[in-house]
Formats: structure tokens, sequence, C-alpha cells
């Protein structure tokens, strides 16, 4: 929605403004409301007119508690790490909840052994 | 069957309340006028295939598009001037109550109108989602002033009766504003020595086609407004001014040289149409000998330039009400 009134320009007395296909009257200080961006546009290139736009509160898009502000820059902070504004590191719900290790069953268990990927060959001494 | 006589016919037009509403005709909200010239119609664009055959004849044909397309000339009359330019400019400020002055400006948003012709009270057709896409006011010493109209327009249907059933608006017909009353001030000062104009107001509408033989929109593009006059050659001001940046230069500018431009054709105190450019760029100012001894008379072209804010300001001076423009 934006509010249509008179500039310095306008003459003092009533006019009737035909704005490409919509017309309004404006007294000196009257106002005209519309959100007709084919008017809107219109009105603001004409010299007589003013356009006031409602103003858009910068919080309405995101919830305060939980807005990311972004990396941690100060000294002594992982440079990697995203913050929330309070300070708190970004953490997907996984990473609190999912265990690292699971066995067959689902529960959750210890780091199984790493394979011995170069194993000492076995000699058969007797053969040998 | 006889043949028909040509001059019988007007062409009408008013404001649509929104793109793809055809208006329904008002008397109290059209404007019927006669045709000085030109003409307006659907058009067809048709192509032939191309394709390879048993023989050399040439492909079938079939229709690209169609669509409404026309130059009509009409006189300038303040009734109808207004409309018009309200079409052309997209903007009208309407002030005061038994004489009215209606104040014309460039908008970012030109109006979609609907035209209906009339031709030997034989043919009747109607044009829904027009544009007045190019709009010439012109008049030289002697004759009146004239506008013609370029029109685009998406969808045209004929009419099997006239709109205007018992012809209840009258073709206009008041007194139309000559050279002779023409006021001209360049640069803020009056001069006598103009004795032709032509200003055009450029707004290259296109139609946009997508899935229809007829136009889905029409819709303008850059504005481009031009002014020209015959200046009687008798002082070197002007011409000093396009080339050497000043009425008094001697070496070549480089840079333009603004000026402003108001042509007020005046029928007295409360009729009458004015144009107004607060800031236009000489293009062409031509100086030429002539071997037959004709006076010398520089046919000056100048472009409106955007500095001037509006480009272009027409006051038309009627005792026609604001809603006799509105939708």
């Amino acid at each position: 929605m934006a509010k249509i009134t008179h500039s310095e320009l306008a003459p003092a007395e009533k006019v009737v403004y035909t704005l490409a296909n919509e017309q309004f009257e404006l007294t000196a200080k009257g106002t005209h409301e519309t959100d007709d961006p084919i008017v809107i546009s219109n009105a603001i290139a004409h010299p007589w007119l003013e356009v006031e736009h409602d103003a858009v509160e910068a919080d309405e898009v995101a919830d305060d508690a939980a807005r990311v502000v972004g990396l941690a820059v100060e000294a002594g902070q992982d440079q990697k790490e995203a913050l929330y504004d309070d300070g708190t590191p970004v953490t997907l719900a996984a990473d609190d909840e999912a265990p690292d290790f699971v066995d067959e069953e689902g529960e959750e268990a210890d780091e199984p052994p790493t394979p011995d990927l170069d194993p000492e060959p076995e000699y058969d001494e007797e053969r040998i | 069957m006889a043949g028909l006589a040509g001059n019988i016919g007007w062409i009408m037009g008013q404001l649509q309340s929104a793109k793809g509403t055809q208006a329904t005709f008002a008397a109290t909200k059209a404007w019927k006028s006669p045709f000085a010239g030109g003409d307006i119609g659907p058009v067809r664009e048709t192509d032939n295939l191309s394709e390879t055959d048993s023989s050399r004849d040439q492909g079938v044909a079939y229709v690209v598009n169609a669509g409404v397309e026309g130059e009509p000339e009409i006189y300038t009359r303040d009734g109808s001037a207004a409309f018009w330019l309200k079409a052309a400019l997209g903007s009208m400020a309407t002030a005061g109550t038994t004489d009215l002055t209606h104040t014309i400006t460039p908008g970012a948003t030109l109006p979609y109108i609907t035209v209906w012709k009339n031709l030997s009270n034989t043919l009747y057709e109607v044009y829904r989602d027009c544009k007045v896409s190019t709009a010439t006011f012109s008049a030289e010493a002697g004759s009146p002033l004239s506008m013609t109209l370029g029109i685009q327009g998406a969808k045209s249907t004929r009419l099997t009766a006239d709109p205007d059933v018992g012809s209840t608006l009258a073709i206009e017909s008041s007194v139309v504003p000559n050279f002779n009353n023409v006021t001209v001030t360049l640069g803020g000062g009056a001069t006598a020595a103009v004795r032709s104009f032509e200003l055009t107001i450029e707004n290259n509408v296109q139609r946009q086609q997508t899935d229809d033989v007829e136009a889905y929109d029409v819709t303008e593009g850059t504005r481009e407004v031009s002014l020209g006059f015959d200046l009687i050659f008798e002082d070197l001001t002007e011409y000093n001014k396009f080339h050497y940046g000043g009425a008094a230069g001697t070496i070549i500018s480089p840079t333009i040289f603004t000026t402003s431009a108001i042509f007020d054709f005046s029928l007295g105190a409360n009729n009458g149409v004015a144009f107004n450019l607060p800031s236009i760029a000489y293009q062409e100012f031509p100086v030429s000998p002539d071997p037959g001894g004709d006076p010398i008379v520089a046919s000056v072209r100048a472009v409106a330039q955007r500095s001037g804010s509006p480009v272009v300001t027409a006051t038309v001076k009627n005792q026609s009400a604001a809603a006799r423009y509105a939708a």
C-alpha cells in the first residue's frame, strides 16, 4: 500500500488525476491510498505528486532468537563455524542426536577396530 | 449494390478500466472524431511453409499473427486532444470547474484504450487493448493543427451494427487551432520567426504474441520526444547556440547546448493546446544557400532531454470535465 499526496509543485485547488487507467481526486492536503503498481509508478513520475510507501519491519523476515549472523571472526574462535547472534554455534539436529557408530541392531556402539591393510605375511617355517 | 463514399466515417476512443476489459461505449466518456487522413484496422501477417515438393511451387500459406495497427490522422480539437494526449503520455491532472485545464505529463505506463471505427456506415469494428505508440502533432504557417496517431492493438472484432446506436455522441466539430493562433517561445523569449511545428511522442509500443494468433499484450518501450520547426534565418543566435555553444560563441562546442521551447496554440483564455519542452537539444540546424534565391529557412530538429522534468508537458484548456476522460 502507498499513500499519494500533493507535492509542493501542485496547485492549491482540487485536482482530478487520471493515471494510466485509474482516476481519483486529490485536495490540497488530501491523500489517496492504492496498491495498484501501475498507478504508483505513474504517480512517482508525476511532478505534482509524492508517494509514500508503507514501512516494512526488517525483523519480520526472521526470528531474532534463531537468526544466523555469519561466521565467527573474533580472535580465538573457529573461523569456519557459523554462529547465531547470541554466540552459540550453528549445529544440525543430527549432530546432537545421532551416534557416530551403531551396531547391527542400530544401537550405539564403540568405534570398530581399524582393519590392518598391510598384514605381516605368515610363513610356514617348517615348509621353508 | 452500389459503391460507398469514402468520406463518411469516424474514429472513436474511450479509456478501458484495465487490460482485457473492452470499454462499454458511453457517450459521456468516448471521443468521436472525423478522419483527416490515414486509417486503422486489423492486420494479419502471413508466411509460406518452406519445404520441398514434387513440383517447384512454393509452400502453402499460413497466418503468423494478427492484431490492430494504423495511423489515423485527425485535427487537434481541444476536447479529444486531451484524450489522445493522455493516451500518448500516460497521466493527466485536471483542475477547474466550468473552464478546465488538463495538464498531461509522461507516465511510466500508458493506458489501455478501446477504439471503434465506422467506415461509410457499413463497416463497424472495435479494437480492444490498444495503446498509442506514436503521436505526431504538426502544423505550418496558415494550416490547422493536426495529429497523427500510431496505434497498436491486440484484438479486433467486426460489429454488425453501429456501437453508438442513434448517434448519441456527435462527431467532434469544434474550432481547430491554426498555426496563426500560436505563440512560440524559444529559450524563454518569444519569437515570431518560426513557421512550422512538429512534435513527435514515440512510445515504441510492441505487440507481444504468445500462444494465439492474436497478441497477448501491447507494451510500451523507450519514450522518445522530438521537436522539429522551420525557423526563418534572420540572425545567428540559435545557429551559434547549436554549433558554437552560445549566442556569441565562435569556437565549436564539445558539449550539447540545451534550451527550452513552448508552442501555445490558443483559442482565447479558456480554450487551446500548448506544448512545453523545458529542455531540448538541437540535433540539426541546417543553413544552406539557395541558387533560386529563396529566403533561408533552417529546418531545426531537436530532441527532448530527460533533464527536463517532465520531458514534455501538454496543457489543454476546454470545458470538458475530468469524468469525460475516465474509464
